[in-house]
């Protein structure tokens, strides 16, 4: 195609104009977003796979987080070899139907993993949800060699300035991250945040060097597009293995959001614990990763 | 069309076992089936522990041989395989013997010597056995360097479930053993094909005993134009003139096809009697046998004598952490005698050989090194796959009340420990431990590891996740004997009841703290 000296000035200003309106429909869009659809989503009393649901339609469906052809990741909780009865690793029936509402939504192909801190085919059998993701047609692969991360480095970061991520995390176009909410007794809270350690390599730098700090820097590499709390059952103590059935709670709760210091704040009290005395929420909030003030957010509360 | 039948069996047969050693199955039926194939160990785990699910197989192979010969070593041995793989490159360099005279004495001793030690509970006998030795060979250099040819393909392979571990020879005594071991059996054979069986092994011993004795034989009946291609193809050299030397024959077949004149047959012949070589007087039988009983009794004696002053070596209490269930140094050195499949089926490969920490009684038996891994609480594959019980077998739940170490903390000021020493959060040990012995404890502004030290099982999963790369202020000290510790339960707690069943944990139960609990924000 020839292009005169004509049709490029026309196409020239009809780019700036799609422009400039593309910036302002963004900045409508925003504001329409905080109006119409919640910040946060939290939904109590229903199975975990229930209230991911009815929390889900209620942020607007996964069609928001996940477009036709995307591949995506889902980041649950399998670093302890326990029963899902155990609470220490997320539902796998809240795993399954997040994979399938994420195919549902277009995604081209959706995967499972997590850097286990005990013998990765123990955790991922035990847990449930090798077998519920791959179920629901999820590609479950270990993560437990140095070959699938890659060295990356944040420049904000004081403490993590290099780490070494996974791959996938890293390539893939939505992270949905998928926490379940437990004690742990270094960080005090295991929950989005948290969550997190396990797509990284080399975690003893994180116990050796500043664990609050590491945990509050991390999202400096990549944020997860999506992130769902599992407060269904509750470890209270002795986390985040747990001992036995007493450290747990039945809370019934789930929250959905893309704030992940907004939503650890909110996990934090269902924990009956202080946000502000979980070190690395403040850190976090002052690196600009999400806001601790969940009284000006607006939260749609459901009940099932 | 014999000579390729049984290739694809020791094939076969070599693949189990590598499957076995690799830790590839884990189901108890199949590991018992693949164990109760080797005498000595199978026999060895009936005198410990009273008769073996698979005992049937262990007869079996013992009454085959009785009608068809040393069909174990011919078909399924793992150690036959790797010396016809070094007999068949010596013929093909023309290095091989072609007619050697069988001297027995030496396996005679050894028989003597190791059904003593089998008898007497000592572990002595591995030395000579093959399976142990192939457990060496396979352990120490045959799955470290088939790891070592697969790491190019590591980052493909390694995101599927078969997983490649780093190069991870240990250049200590063992691997050195295991590699002397291979180049004898391997070269040995392009010279002498076989020798290892017909020279050394107890097993053999047995099997030629009774295919010595047995219905089958393999005679030369006809007429024998001396084209001596019996010979050429025997893989144990035990054909002189198509006379059958039935005391080194490991009964392949392979020489009955071979013969073009249909001279070497296969017989089942019930009179014992009729087959004597000519050159025997009538009392040399009574002479041979006085021979060979002397010699298995200097064998016996010298058994005997070894143990004692093994025992006068042996260390009391262990130097090094034991597998679960091994009970105590005396109990387990006495038993096992380092075939090292637990070290090579181990997930998380924590257990390795050890060397001289426990005198010469401990040389080469497993120990756990936590540098390595850890004892991973919801496995018992040591124990499931232990083929003589050295290691006791013990169900899930039960191994993990299993002291097999024990924990040593030190908070004190001087310490490395990362709270105590920059005041900074950490937390790995009591994240890591899986009885509740290890827990944090607030401290001023951190929290602090704490013990709980009657629920530690020892399993080092602390002292490894520790950050602390040099004198780490947490870690497992040996036992002198692995008692049963108490479960942990938090006493103070009532019991909030949540369902122990996975399946119903996503659905309220009715009845069942049905209360909506209310949001606090």
């Amino acid at each position: 195609m020839k292009i005169s000296r004509r049709d490029f000035i026309k196409m020239g200003i009809g780019a700036g104009i799609a422009l400039t309106c593309g910036n302002f429909a963004d900045a409508l869009f925003a504001e329409e977003k905080k109006s119409a659809t919640a910040d946060m989503v939290a939904i109590r009393n229903g199975n975990a796979a229930q209230m991911f649901e009815a929390g889900i339609r209620e942020l607007g469906g996964m069609s928001r987080f996940v477009k036709s052809g995307q591949i995506v990741v889902v980041k649950p909780n399998i670093g302890w070899a326990k029963n899902p009865a155990d609470g220490a690793t997320t539902s796998p029936d809240l795993v399954a139907k997040i994979i399938e509402h994420a195919y549902k939504a277009g995604a081209k192909k959706v995967y499972v993993f997590d850097n286990t801190c005990n013998e990765w085919s123990k955790c991922y059998n035990l847990s449930g949800i090798e077998k519920a993701s791959k179920d629901a047609k999820a590609s479950v692969s270990p993560a437990n060699k140095k070959e699938s991360y890659k060295k990356k480095s944040a420049e904000k970061a004081k403490i993590l300035k290099n780490a070494e991520v996974h791959e996938l995390y890293l390539e893939a176009d939505v992270i949905i991250n998928v926490p379940i909410l437990k004690h742990h007794g270094g960080a005090q809270m295991t929950s989005t945040l948290k969550n997190l350690m396990g797509v990284v390599w080399d975690r003893k730098f994180w116990h050796g060097n500043g664990l609050h700090e590491c945990i509050a820097e991390f999202p400096l590499y990549r944020k997860p597009e999506l992130n769902i709390i599992d407060a269904y059952s509750v470890m209270l103590k002795n986390g985040p293995r747990g001992t036995s059935a007493s450290d747990l709670a039945l809370k019934r709760m789930q929250i959905i959001g893309t704030d992940m210091v907004a939503m650890d704040t909110a996990a934090a009290k269902i924990m009956e614990l202080d946000p502000a005395k979980i070190a690395y929420l403040p850190l976090a909030e002052k690196l600009g990763i999400g806001t601790m003030a969940i009284d000006k957010l607006t939260i749609n509360k459901v009940t099932l | 069309m014999t000579k390729y039948l049984r290739k694809v069996y020791q094939l076969l047969f070599f693949s189990f076992t590598a499957a076995i050693f690799s830790g590839a199955i884990e189901n108890q039926g199949m590991i018992d089936f693949y164990n109760s194939f080797h005498i000595f160990p199978a026999v060895s785990n009936i005198a410990a522990h009273g008769v073996q699910p698979f005992w049937p197989v262990t007869l079996l192979v013992l009454a085959c041989s009785l009608f068809i010969g040393r069909f174990y070593c011919s078909f399924l041995c793992p150690v036959g395989f790797l010396q016809d793989l070094g007999s068949a490159l010596g013929k093909k360099m023309k290095t091989a013997a072609t007619s050697v005279k069988s001297r027995r004495i030496l396996s005679l001793f050894i028989i003597g010597y190791c059904a003593c030690a089998v008898l007497s509970e000592s572990s002595l006998w591995g030395w000579f056995d093959h399976f142990t030795n192939f457990g060496r060979i396979y352990n120490n250099l045959v799955r470290p360097s088939f790891n070592g040819l697969l790491l190019p393909f590591a980052s493909i392979l390694n995101k599927t479930s078969f997983q490649i571990d780093e190069l991870s020879f240990i250049f200590k005594f063992d691997f050195f053993y295991a590699l002397a071991l291979f180049l004898a059996l391997f070269i040995g054979s392009m010279y002498r094909p076989r020798w290892f069986c017909i020279l050394l092994c107890p097993s053999g011993v047995i099997f030629s005993f009774l295919f010595n004795n047995s219905f089958f034989k393999i005679i030369k009946d006809g007429k024998c134009p001396a084209c001596h291609k019996c010979e050429k193809c025997c893989p144990a050299l035990s054909i002189n003139d198509g006379a059958v030397d039935r005391q080194t024959c490991v009964t392949c077949l392979e020489c009955i096809p071979a013969c073009p004149f249909g001279t070497i047959k296969g017989r089942i012949a019930f009179d014992l009697k009729n087959e004597k070589p000519d050159d025997q007087k009538l009392n040399a039988p009574r002479r041979k046998f006085i021979e060979k009983t002397a010699i298995a009794a200097i064998g016996i004696t010298a058994a005997g004598f070894s143990e004692k002053l093994n025992a006068f070596t042996g260390a009391t209490g262990s130097k090094t952490i034991l597998p679960p269930g091994a009970v105590s140094a005396e109990a387990f050195f006495s038993k096992c005698t380092a075939c090292h499949l637990c070290a090579s089926s181990c997930p998380t490969k924590v257990i390795i050989p050890s060397f001289l920490e426990n005198g010469f009684h401990g040389l080469s038996k497993p120990k756990l090194d936590f540098s390595r891994g850890y004892c991973s609480y919801e496995c018992n594959l040591c124990q499931t796959v232990c083929p003589n019980g050295a290691i006791n077998r013990h169900d899930i739940n039960i191994k993990q009340m299993i002291r097999i170490g024990e924990v040593s903390l030190d908070t004190s000021p001087k310490s490395n420990c990362m709270p105590v020493k920059e005041g900074k959060d950490c937390g790995a040990c009591a994240e890591h431990c899986p009885t509740g012995a290890v827990y944090m404890k607030r401290k001023g502004d951190v929290f602090i590891p704490e013990l709980r030290k009657k629920y530690c099982i020892g399993c080092g999963i602390c002292e490894h996740a520790c950050p602390i790369s040099e004198n780490k202020p947490i870690f497992v000290k040996p036992v002198g004997a692995q008692k049963m510790v108490p479960l942990f339960k938090d006493a103070k707690d009532k019991d909030i009841p949540v369902s122990k069943n996975p399946q119903s944990r996503n659905t309220p139960e009715p009845g069942v703290n049905n209360k909506i609990e209310e949001f606090p924000f």
